[in-house]
């Protein structure tokens, strides 16, 4: 993905969000990390992270597109794509 | 005694869907107002607030929490504010419909790829009790705790037939109903002192969002639609209307029950 597309979304912001969502430390947030594999984040916790994302974001995310909220780079692609399109 | 429930408060947990939704309206149809907590994504925020609009509209205060109803901070969030909204008093009716839980069996499917039909994990089977079971204590507590549940509150929690019998796909979801029908037994008796009933509705198979996604519900729906001895399934008015009666009145000698509203349907086979 050029990066010219995700250059609206800050990814340390990004990340610092999904950590606070997380009770997690910055750090663990990884861009790699998988959410549900290596930081044992729940269906609801990944919702609790969707709201947050329309929130600040001002975007839509369907309920199918919770389970592809996999890891902080793949989050970063979705929302920078949907704020692109608002 | 009868009371009438205009002018006081009901809390409702899941308000932006089925029973919860459903419930709302028949207490603002009969003038009570609503504190309700939803947790959806912005599509269903959106009709949420239009929904709470459409209650105001019926002469009562309506007032919608977007906030995960199992998580400590909207509790810590809300209390104060119901606290607020109710004048120190408290709610008069609580009720517990909360659907949002993992549906898959216990083991992998047989025959099926693991990764195909996983057995359920430890994640899921206890983010669904915490949230569909246990969240009713915690709320409780803090309601206790903060002197917001008077003298004659009505506490209801939403359980189904598939708390004590096998539905496939349901396994997670069955485990929290059973806790929540324990827990309801336990608060009632603990409550009792304070003139506080507690009880749980046991509905019958009703068409709502939460019932269509769980697995094989077409064929549940069919089911029921034949054995139900009224000749229908339940609807969500018939859930409204049992929980309207029951919190018009101000005895609390009724608690601690698994209360039936589903015309008969589990006493056939």
């Amino acid at each position: 993905m050029p990066d010219n597309q995700t250059a609206d979304v800050n990814l340390e912001e990004l990340r610092a969000l999904i950590a606070e969502e997380l009770e997690l430390p910055l750090e663990e947030v990884t861009d790699q990390a998988d959410l549900k594999n290596d930081l044992d984040v729940d269906s609801l916790t990944a919702m609790e992270v969707a709201v947050q994302l329309e929130k600040k974001y001002r975007i839509k995310i369907d309920e199918e597109e919770i389970a592809s909220l996999t890891t902080l780079e793949i989050i970063h692609q979705l929302v920078a794509a949907k704020v692109e399109k608002t | 005694m009868f009371v009438p429930l205009k002018g006081s408060w009901a809390l409702i947990f899941g308000v932006s869907s089925g029973m919860g939704k459903e419930t709302a309206r028949a207490l603002a149809d009969a003038g009570c107002n609503i504190i309700g907590v939803h947790f959806d994504l912005a599509e269903g925020q959106q009709q949420a607030e239009r929904y709470a609009r459409a209650l105001g509209e019926l002469g009562v205060e309506a007032h919608f929490f977007n906030r995960n109803v199992a998580a400590r901070q909207a509790r810590a969030e809300l209390v104060p504010v119901i606290r607020d909204l109710t004048s120190g008093v408290g709610p008069r009716v609580v009720l517990h419909s909360v659907a949002y839980g993992t549906l898959t069996s216990l083991l992998p499917a047989p025959g099926g790829a693991e990764d195909e039909a996983p057995a359920v994990t430890p994640q899921q089977l206890t983010m669904t009790v915490d949230v569909m079971g246990h969240s009713l204590v915690y709320w409780v507590q803090d309601l206790v705790k903060a002197a917001l549940l008077p003298r004659g509150a009505k506490v209801f929690a939403m359980t189904s037939a598939g708390g004590t019998r096998v539905l496939p796909g349901y396994a997670p979801v069955s485990a929290a109903k059973a806790t929540l029908e324990a827990h309801v037994r336990h608060l009632a008796v603990e409550l009792a002192p304070q003139g506080v009933a507690v009880n749980a509705i046991r509905a019958g198979t009703t068409i709502t969002p939460a019932l269509r996604k769980i697995p094989g519900s077409e064929k549940l729906i069919a089911h029921c639609q034949e054995i139900n001895p009224g000749g229908r399934l339940t609807r969500t008015e018939d859930v409204a209307d049992a929980i309207v009666t029951l919190s018009s009145t101000d005895s609390s000698w009724l608690t601690g029950n698994v209360i039936g509203v589903d015309g008969g349907e589990a006493l056939v086979v």
